[in-house]
């Protein structure tokens, strides 16, 4: 033995050495190694520290219910911190840091709380919120950051991750989850009917428990040989095997997530990503996920060398490692004598303590035969040693308790309390276990309407070729389930224990305290449970809550069980009466990466562009974001701000004129037979009448009256209407509409089509936007008496080189000023913006963005989001006369509601400030004079620096509208700063009240 | 008449391991919409109108001039074909509705033996060969953007996948991160 490295066995590849470094010392292991079981064998004992009372601990399972072993991997920008060191796959110049500890976790000096562990039981936190002296959330400010310091685990890395990472849909016929004796036969029986199969491991090796050492033979094969035949067939019948994938979560309808570690094994991984969360779509999924070996709780039972007896065992077989010289096993049940034959076997002085009076006859036969001493009725009462186990305090056990009789040395205790099904997975969807008298545990026996099956120890079939056997059936059931031929029942939980497992939770001595841990990840003791239930906590659900045990990242992995059965204890219920909680995804923690896949950066979400996008760069523009879409913000000259270019914008609007891309409106194609009487309904004024030729503006309400969306509507034939909406509200218009015709009006006669991206448009407006657009069209008479108000004509545009572009066109205004939106098919658009815009210039005009746009509408009165908020109604905005009283529409009646129609709504008016220069901001709130505390009167929903009025203005919502507050003055107090600016309330429509610019 | 503009403002063909991404041309798209009533006389005039058998929900037929036509909706049928083909029938209100949608879409071509795995990571339909075969269509997501996606091989698997315009370089920009991840 070198250290601790066995001289020969496990499946490793020893001619493979890789170099790594532990807390900056170099070390180094083999290919196949993780880093626990790599610095296991230098004899590396602390590699953590416990969450609150900063505990040594050391390595304690062989998977991912680690709770001792949980260390950071990598530095800079690629740390990942509390990876369970039992699951991380030794690779090249790895990094691993001890982590929750300073300096060290050998020696950190936060081991000081552990002094003071009677002052952090459970529910320290919500105690804290009390406080000693009443003021809690004032104490609790005080604590906090000490308390968040102290306690935790590793530390996430602060800059950007260099990674990338994706995401994958992938299908199946069956997922097998779990590669151990059960998954691998699941595999073979449904991949040999020829259905397509994945198969998924969470480890780095393809195997589960046949790489423990403890399954034997398997159907008369070495496990290894069994293993690798299984593996080669799955091969060769084209199973996807996909090792290092942890299925994390299972949804509806056969959705499993899982999570591929791509490139930290590699050592050149290209452009690959590093992680590759997998979404997978299966007809059948088969669950072998195998079961979690959990202890029992006695003194000091967090110890470093304290490990579960099946984790011991693999670092033997798996790894060639001995977790100690001197080992002591101990039980309740018969699993764990194999794992002291292998211990033996290696080489390694083992002594069995088994619960029981009396234990397995052919199986202790067989331990005395490998040299296991076994002493019966004999519990561990308390493991000695701060930083590593020297000795174990042995106890009889006698009527429940333990009397200590003897002091015995060892440097490794291997317990086994028993076994808990992994089934965390079908746990996620709801599915409750029951509890199986036998086993001791929770097993789910019925997965009801879930495409889903247990199979092996998950399903709480312990024996190995139980779970071969549950194995093939379970694929048999797949191929039966998914070819709709007949099913067959398959087998229930069984074992091939000799002697019936003794439930074992806790060894107590009278008359003495032991700290004895249930969770150790979570640091929450025995006491901690009862404390909990004195305090009045009887649900399990709210148990865990309180002590945190099995919360966050464990998921109830260790010390579920152990929990529930104290509690039971302590509220005189059976376990089964006590519950169990509900396992939540992820089953192990996975990176927030992943989950965001390539979604990140500038496609952190989708970006819009209109058709005349060249264009505006070409001119450069500036964008500002709207939605997803990259708006036309505005169009800065030399020495230029955002500020004065709008300015300029809108003045040139004003007095020429200018044009804007307005290809961002939703554009909805509503054609058939009833497609007046629908949009009669739909918008709260009429539109039954609506000529052809013709638009109308329109308000849409929504069910309860409150305006929805508001847009104009064109005529284009009996039966064809083009209707705009908002840019904002293009989706979820376009969903109303579909949701009324498919759900409460299915009789019409009518089809809807999104055309936003069929149409892009520029809208000129100014007091020469018609001599403009005459001069570019061969064939509209854009004449006052030709081209009327509201009138819609379709023709075309033409080039200075002849070439003509299709147009329909509006004459509307959104500005104020004499206007047409100009449509044409996007592809054409990049050149109907050229065409104006070169005859735009030419009259001394210029084109404009959403400032000035904003800016001009607020002159005008003219709503958008900002005072369609989702809280006004048609009255509230100023076109109360636009809600139809003759014809029913969606939103009428609601919209009658008797607080709707208060006449102290606060309703649109507009804001001037009383000092010249002042200027307030939107989002103030609005007082009487003098006054700025409270509720106030109402708010500032939009401001504007107007060129045409040579003022700050605004429009809002005073209490009583204009009616009530007409010239009067208020004060706007802005809520963030407390800036408060007096304001005259006049009416909206600050700029040509009658409309006659825009109607000339 | 104008020359149609590209919805992408960059050069979208790309070439890497065992995937071709090229740009869709630009064509005519007309959609064809019928009422409940109607939908079986319809159906059999656009055969007509069409000369070859129109196609089941989630399938594309190729008619003999070229032209496609699709199911992709209940009531509607699209009919892909080239640059300025008019709508292939004349259709009465009574009957249903014609709409000229040939701008609405950008599109782009994934071509070569690992198309369908770059697929994969952009939209969540079931792509494998007996799921997804030739002549095959789809409407689903990508990356909150509505998204079709057919097949029509030639030499080889081949995946058209396409978007509303404005999404035009979003489309083409996650297409050929995947490529070039792809490994």
């Amino acid at each position: 033995m070198s250290g601790y490295r066995l001289k020969d066995g496990g499946e490793i590849d020893r001619s493979h050495k890789i170099a790594f470094t532990w807390d900056k010392g170099r070390f180094v292991g083999y290919a196949g190694d993780t880093v626990a079981s790599a610095l296991m064998a230098r004899g590396e004992r602390v590699l953590g520290r416990s969450f609150k009372y900063h505990r040594a601990r050391g390595v304690m399972s062989a998977g991912v219910e680690e709770s001792g072993a949980v260390v950071s991997l990598w530095s800079g920008s690629r740390r990942v911190a509390n990876v369970k060191a039992t699951m991380a796959e030794l690779v090249p110049e790895l990094e691993v840091y001890g982590q929750n500890a300073w300096p060290s976790v050998r020696t950190d000096l936060a081991a000081v709380n552990s002094l003071l562990s009677r002052f952090f039981s459970a529910g320290f936190y919500y105690k804290t919120f009390f406080g000693i002296t009443g003021r809690g959330t004032w104490e609790w400010m005080q604590f906090e950051k000490l308390i968040r310091r102290a306690a935790g685990m590793g530390r996430s890395s602060f800059e950007a991750d260099p990674d990338h990472y994706e995401v994958v849909h992938d299908h199946c016929d069956v997922l097998v989850v779990g590669s151990g004796p059960a998954g691998l036969a699941a595999a073979e029986a449904a991949a040999a009917a020829g259905l397509d199969v994945i198969l998924a491991e969470q480890d780095f090796a393809l195997g589960g428990a046949t790489l423990s050492g403890l399954t034997g033979e398997i159907e008369g094969q070495a496990a290894a040989a069994w293993r690798t035949d299984r593996v080669a067939a799955l091969r060769g019948s084209g199973v996807r095997l996909w090792s290092r994938t942890t299925a994390f979560g299972l949804y509806d309808h056969g959705v499993v997530g899982l999570l591929e570690r791509v490139t930290d094994h590699l050592e050149h991984p290209g452009s690959l990503p590093r992680e590759r969360m997998r979404i997978v779509r299966a007809q059948r999924i088969i669950l072998a996920t195998g079961a979690l070996e959990r202890g029992f709780a006695f003194g000091d039972n967090d110890r470093p060398g304290v490990m579960t007896a099946s984790a011991a065992a693999t670092y033997v077989a798996r790894f060639g490692v001995a977790p100690g010289r001197n080992a002591m096993v101990a039980t309740n049940n018969d699993s764990a004598y194999h794992a002291a034959m292998v211990l033996a076997t290696a080489g390694i002085r083992t002594t069995l303590l088994d619960s029981r009076a009396e234990g397995p006859r052919a199986l202790g036969e067989a331990a005395g035969a490998a040299g296991v001493d076994i002493q019966h009725a004999t519990v561990p009462v308390q493991a000695i040693g701060a930083t590593g186990v020297r000795a174990v305090q042995t106890g009889r056990l006698d009527d429940g308790t333990a009397r200590p009789v003897d002091r015995q040395d060892t440097d490794v205790l291997c317990v086994s309390g028993g076994w808990t099904p992994a089934m965390h997975l079908i746990s996620h969807k709801g599915i409750k276990p029951a509890w199986n008298e036998t086993l001791a545990t929770f097993v789910v026996t019925d997965t009801g309407a879930e495409p889903v099956t247990l199979a092996g120890a998950s399903a709480g079939q312990f024996a190995t070729g139980d779970a071969v056997e549950a194995g093939r059936k379970a694929g048999e059931d797949a191929i039966a389930a998914i070819r709709g031929t007949a099913r067959s029942a398959l087998p229930g939980p069984a074992t091939d224990w000799e002697t019936p497992l003794a439930p074992l939770w806790e060894v107590t001595v009278p008359d003495r305290k032991l700290k004895s841990f249930v969770d150790p990840q979570h640091d929450v003791t025995t006491d901690d449970v009862r404390l909990a239930h004195r305090e009045g906590y009887v649900s399990v659900e709210h148990m865990k809550r309180y002590t945190t045990l099995g919360m966050a990242t464990d998921q109830g992995k260790v010390g579920n069980v152990i929990g529930l059965a104290l509690m039971a204890d302590a509220t005189g219920q059976s376990i089964p009466e006590t519950g169990t909680t509900t396992f939540r995804p992820p089953y192990t923690p996975i990176s927030i990466g992943a989950v965001a896949g390539d979604e990140r950066g500038r496609h952190w979400r989708p970006t819009r562009h209109t058709p005349m996008r060249p264009e505006h760069e070409r001119l450069g523009c500036v964008f500002v974001d709207a939605g997803f879409w990259k708006r036309s913000w505005y169009y800065p000259q030399t020495g230029e701000t955002l500020a004065t270019a709008a300015m300029r914008e809108a003045s040139v609007v004003r007095q020429n004129v200018g044009m804007v891309d307005v290809s961002t409106l939703g554009k909805i194609m509503v054609q058939g037979p009833d497609a007046s009487e629908f949009l009669n309904r739909v918008y709260s004024n009429p539109f039954a009448k609506l000529a052809v030729g013709k638009a109308r503006y329109g308000l849409m309400l929504r069910d309860d009256g409150i305006v929805f969306d508001d847009g104009t509507t064109w005529r284009l034939s009996e039966t064809d209407f083009f209707m705009t909406t908002t840019t904002a509200n293009a989706g979820p218009v376009m969903l109303h509409l579909a949701n009324l015709l498919q759900a409460r009006w299915p009789e019409l006669r009518v089809h809807i089509t999104s055309v936003s991206d069929h149409w892009a448009g520029v809208a000129v407006a100014g007091p020469n936007a018609r001599s403009v657009l005459q001069d570019a069209s061969p064939d509209i008479d854009f004449s006052n008496d030709a081209f009327p108000f509201m009138g819609v004509r379709q023709g075309h545009m033409r080039s200075e080189s002849g070439t003509d572009i299709p147009v329909m066109t509006a004459r509307l205004s959104f500005s104020g000023e004499q206007a047409w939106e100009v449509m044409c098919p996007a592809d054409h658009a990049a050149g109907l913006f050229r065409i104006l815009h070169t005859r735009v210039v030419a009259a001394g005009g210029a084109p404009y963005g959403l400032e000035a746009m904003d800016c001009m509408r607020v002159e005008k009165g003219h709503v958008t989001g900002r005072e369609l908020d989702g809280r006004t109604t048609p009255a509230d905005v100023g076109l109360g006369m636009m809600a139809s009283k003759k014809k029913p529409y969606i939103g009428r009646v609601l919209g009658q509601r008797a607080e709707l129609v208060r006449e102290d709504r606060p309703t649109l008016v507009g804001l001037v400030p009383v000092a010249e220069g002042a200027r307030f901001k939107a989002g103030s709130l609005l007082f009487p004079e003098g006054e700025s505390t409270g509720r106030g009167l109402g708010h500032v929903s939009s401001v504007a620096d107007s060129p045409t009025l040579g003022s700050w203005i605004g429009l809002g919502f005073v209490r009583g509208g204009l009616a009530a507050w007409q010239d009067k003055i208020v004060t706007a107090a802005s809520p963030i700063d407390g800036q408060s600016v007096n304001v005259r309330v006049i009416s909206p429509h600050m700029f040509d009240a009658d409309g006659g610019r825009m109607h000339g | 008449m104008a020359e149609r503009a590209s919805p992408f403002s960059m050069d979208v063909t790309a070439t890497c391991a065992g995937v071709s991404m090229a740009a869709c041309d630009r064509g005519s798209l007309w959609q064809i919409a019928a009422w409940p009533d109607t939908f079986q006389r319809i159906e059999a005039e656009l055969a007509v109108a069409c000369g070859a058998d129109v196609p089941a929900p989630g399938r594309i037929v190729t008619t003999g001039d070229g032209r496609r036509l699709i199911r992709v909706e209940p009531l509607k049928w699209w009919i892909m074909g080239a640059d300025g083909a008019p709508c292939p029938m004349e259709i009465d209100a009574e009957d249903g509705a014609s709409l000229d949608l040939s701008h609405d879409q950008a599109g782009i071509q994934l071509s070569g033996p690992n198309a369908a795995e770059i697929l994969k990571r952009m939209v969540s339909i079931d792509v494998r060969d007996h799921a997804f075969p030739d002549g095959s269509f789809a409407t689903t997501h990508m990356h909150h953007m509505i998204t079709r996606v057919l097949r029509a091989d030639a030499d080889g698997p081949r995946y058209e996948v396409m978007v509303m315009r404005s999404y035009a370089d979003d489309l083409a920009e996650i297409a050929a991160h995947h490529i070039q991840h792809f490994g």
